[in-house]
């Protein structure tokens, strides 16, 4: 083939060029650290790498997900704590003071500590975490428990709060108020709340279920009324036409039901005779189902008591009635309180008139069904604390799982897209020379021509 | 015969070796020249005389310049130069393209930041704070939207304006042809060779090729008709024109074919070859591909994330309303993708809520909005939003790298047949030098010739004085 010069110089000329250009691309590859630094290095590369820095990204995203629920899951775990301390406290203190020896005194003492202990778990069971409130599902922007006239209000939902942890799975960080607290939902659920007011209330009054023992002043000048007026039926009787008898002469009694809610069984006396009684018992209409609230009822049928002539009591002369209350509303079996179990003993007919009620007897009955409420309550704490524990762990596992997971895209990202330093620096270094080489030759072959050698 | 004969015979060798002289000087001089064919002298013996029975040598002749040309590789040449002109318009438009996409920050991460802040939002569904971050990641996102379909549609313009200034010099080139085919002609009609024409028009018609992939025939008469995508260019001495001054329904500009009688089409179509025909296949058929696929996408985002968001119900307890400023079309969707003006002035309407009146904790609906991260849309081919935007990415990727390469393929085959047609027609100093130095010595030979012609007719007139 004939060669000239401008074979020569094109040659050159384009062999200089693309050594130039390998020195250039070798040069980024350096400078940049990187081995893609257009799409077109290597688009499957490039999309490998941008799809596993996304993936990165979410990981990262787990990750503060995770990291952001800890504190709700460490502030629920320490709050749950507090509630199972302070319900072992409040159940020490019913066993304390089941025993008979105990002085109303005392008692009040400690109804009154279980109120400090109510107060402080109502505090608890509204605990705010960077102003959400723990335990009141979606609605936690306000204080989820209040307390009502009678009993405690959850005013929150049943809404999971969740957060994603891994791309398929979410895990709720909250537990729900009304579970907790108030036991909706869970087999043989205790209300916290619910347990520590009746406890107080035992504590403070009332009698048990079975086994009721008054013993009743009632006023030898009294005049005779005229009869009872509440009925049988359920729901009839409204209260402003309570028993026409002596104004004042009635008493209150709390007993409680298999599942430990209280109710007030109310008895009423009045004078039917120089020394004859007649008594009756009724209840709130609407601890009745199909009662209407605000209406009594009548739950056993009119007994008497007769007093000897210089005041006290005569048993024998007595005709007392079995209690029974059936139909309970709140579905718990029916309480029956037998003739037998009732007492009147210690009461008199005195000729001042002077009211009605001693309590006689601890309430140990109720004493023991709070008890056994509290037990219940504490393992209802603690089985929702173990399934925050187990949350908690799943968290932490989701987290550690997400961060190794992470490490392990960088190392393949950083395998797709870095530079192997040490490989690009020869390979730099290699095109150099092979430039450096071409300038070398190509001023040696441009040079000569005969014209040199002509003179 | 005589003296006066061979005094006659030096004078024509003279004059024969000036030529060959003048030549390659010609050939020097046009060294660098591009396109420039060497040329050689071709000398021959005289057509002999008889006289007294014997034949004898009249001296030489030129018989003719010649123009050293490979008609083949010439021909190869032109169909090569189109073939350039494709890879190489193709190439530098998707290499403008690419770094429209780049390889790290792109839109991509802006829709990571996009979604992670809507999980931020999931984590704290009352937080201001994290209302207000989720506005700001989405006004990033449908910044960077905007600002990739702006680029696109910047190197559509680019591309418009290159095949602008292609038409105008399609039409000079073309004009500049059909002026040499004339004067080839007429040239050679004489008898003479158009040896210099010819170059000129051979440049001139490289470059037409590379700008339309024309196919070029030579007449008989030396005149050459140039047909590109089934019109006529150059026909002899007459041309057709292109005129790029109607616009399509784009806004882009289309080409009119107009006869040398007037008569005018629209022949954007005829050109898919050549520069011309790569500059309207990447503005027509792969930018704007590009840009539909980005639109589609913005408008399967905006869209599924308003319907989601719908579902909701935002701080105030009311039904979600737009997140996004809801579109009518999908073309120009990825240049709009803006939170809806009622949430960036009040960051409370975002609807994180799954029932109005789970507020202020739940976080249903935030959870939702995030999972469409991961699902798969049926407008965008069944793909998830990340991975249509991967996939769009990585076809830009994969047509830039092979577009490089074929255009490295056909260079190289360019440069091999360029280096094939210098072997035949490129001058070489050294050979011009040496013949050089040859007619000169040929040119004194005959030069003493004429002396010792002389001595002769001075020895005859001394003779006879």
């Amino acid at each position: 083939m004939r060669v000239t010069s401008q074979t020569i110089a094109r040659q050159v000329a384009e062999g200089l060029q693309r050594a130039y250009q390998r020195v250039a691309r070798a040069q980024e590859v350096v400078t940049s650290g990187r081995r893609i630094n257009h799409l077109s290095d290597d688009p499957v590369g490039a999309s490998r790498a941008m799809r596993l820095r996304g993936f990165e990204e979410s990981l990262a995203q787990y990750q503060r997900n995770i990291d952001n629920s800890l504190p709700f899951f460490n502030q629920a775990d320490s709050v749950l704590g507090d509630v199972t301390e302070s319900l072992t406290r409040a159940k020490e203190l019913a066993l304390a003071m089941v025993n008979d020896t105990n002085s109303e005194a005392e008692r009040r003492s400690t109804a009154r500590e279980v109120r400090q202990i109510f107060l402080q778990l109502l505090s608890e069971a509204n605990t705010k975490v960077e102003n959400r409130f723990l335990f009141g599902g979606f609605l936690n922007g306000s204080a989820p428990f209040a307390e009502g006239a009678a009993r405690v209000d959850y005013l929150g939902d049943n809404g999971e709060i969740t957060i994603q942890t891994n791309p398929t799975s979410t895990l709720p960080i909250n537990l729900q108020g009304s579970a907790v607290f108030q036991g909706s939902g869970v087999v043989g659920g205790q209300g916290i709340f619910d347990v520590l007011q009746d406890l107080q209330a035992v504590l403070e009054g009332g009698s048990s279920a079975s086994a009721i023992t008054l013993g009743v002043n009632l006023d030898a000048a009294a005049t005779s009324g005229t009869g009872f007026s509440p009925a049988d039926t359920v729901g009839t009787e409204a209260p402003s036409a309570t028993w026409l008898g002596e104004a004042g002469y009635s008493t209150v009694v709390t007993v409680f039901d298999a599942i430990g809610q209280a109710h007030n069984l109310t008895f009423l006396f009045a004078k039917t005779g120089a020394t004859t009684f007649q008594y009756r018992v009724v209840a709130d209409s609407d601890e009745i189902t199909g009662g209407t609230p605000g209406n009594l009822y009548q739950v056993a049928p009119q007994g008497s008591l007769e007093f000897n002539a210089d005041g006290t009591f005569n048993a024998a002369g007595s005709t007392l009635m079995d209690i029974t209350l059936t139909g309970l509303a709140d579905g718990a079996a029916d309480i029956t309180v037998a003739a037998a179990d009732l007492s009147f003993a210690g009461s008199a007919q005195l000729a001042e008139p002077s009211a009605v009620l001693t309590l006689t007897q601890t309430n140990t009955k109720g004493l023991h069904a709070q008890i056994g409420r509290l037990d219940a309550a504490i393992d209802q704490v603690l089985t929702f604390r173990a399934e925050l524990g187990a949350r908690l762990n799943s968290a932490k596992v989701a987290g550690d799982a997400a961060g190794m997971l992470k490490d392990r895209t960088l190392a393949q990202r950083s395998q797709i897209e870095d530079a192997d330093a040490l490989a690009s620096y020869s390979e730099f270094a290699r095109y150099q020379h092979a430039f450096q080489a071409a300038i070398q030759s190509a001023s040696q072959v441009i040079q000569p021509s005969l014209l040199d050698y002509l003179s | 015969m005589g003296i006066s004969s061979t005094l006659s015979i030096a004078a024509q060798a003279m004059q024969a070796q000036q030529l060959a002289i003048q030549t390659t000087g010609h050939n020097l001089a046009n060294v660098a020249t591009p396109g420039f064919s060497r040329q050689r002298v071709d000398l021959a013996s005289a057509f002999p005389s008889f006289e007294g029975g014997v034949i004898l040598g009249q001296g030489v002749e030129v018989s003719a310049v010649q123009r050293m040309v490979d008609r083949f590789t010439e021909a190869e040449l032109l169909s090569l130069h189109g073939t350039v002109g494709f890879s190489d318009a193709q190439n530098q438009a998707l290499a403008s393209i690419q770094e429209i996409f780049p390889t790290s920050g792109g839109i991509d991460a802006a829709l990571s930041a996009f979604f992670g802040a809507l999980s931020d939002l999931a984590n704290n569904p009352a937080g201001l704070t994290e209302r207000v971050s989720v506005i700001g990641k989405t006004g990033a996102l449908g910044g960077s939207l905007a600002q990739t379909r702006q680029s696109l549609t910047s190197v559509q313009q680019n591309l418009d304006e290159h095949l602008r200034s292609s038409v105008e010099r399609v039409n000079l080139l073309a004009e500049q042809i059909a002026t040499l085919n004339a004067q080839i002609a007429t040239t050679e009609t004489r008898g003479e060779a158009a040896n210099d024409f010819r170059d000129q028009r051979q440049t001139l018609l490289q470059e037409l090729t590379s700008l339309t992939g024309a196919a070029v025939r030579e007449d008989r008469d030396g005149q050459v008709n140039v047909i590109a995508g089934g019109l006529m260019l150059v026909g002899g001495a007459r041309f057709a024109s292109l005129r790029s001054d109607t616009l399509n329904a784009a806004g882009l500009h289309t080409i009119t074919y107009q006869t040398p009688d007037g008569l005018s089409f629209d022949a954007t179509a005829q050109f898919t070859v050549g520069k011309m025909g790569s500059i309207l296949n990447m503005r027509d058929v792969k930018t704007q591909d590009l840009i539909d696929r980005l639109d589609q996408f913005a408008k399967t985002l905006i869209d599924e994330v308003n319907a989601q968001h719908a579902l909701g119900f935002d701080l105030t307890g009311a039904a979600g309303g737009d997140f996004f400023t809801s579109l009518a079309t999908t073309t120009g969707a990825a240049a709009n993708v803006r939170v809806d003006a009622a949430i960036s002035a009040d960051p409370r309407l975002i609807a994180a809520a799954a029932a109005a009146d789970t507020v202020p904790g739940d976080n249903r609906n935030a959870q939702a909005l995030v999972g469409l991260q991961t699902t798969n849309f049926a407008a965008l081919g069944g793909l998830t939003l990340q991975d249509n935007l991967l996939g769009l990415i990585g076809d830009v990727g994969a047509q830039t790298q092979t577009a490089q390469a074929r255009l490295d393929f056909h260079q190289a085959l360019l440069t091999q047949t360029q280096a094939r047609r210098e072997s035949v027609s490129g001058v070489s100093i050294d050979e011009e030098m040496t013949k050089l130095i040859q007619f000169q010595r040929a040119f004194e030979a005959s030069s003493m010739l004429v002396r010792t012609a002389d001595d002769l007719y001075q020895s005859l007139l001394d003779m006879v004085r």
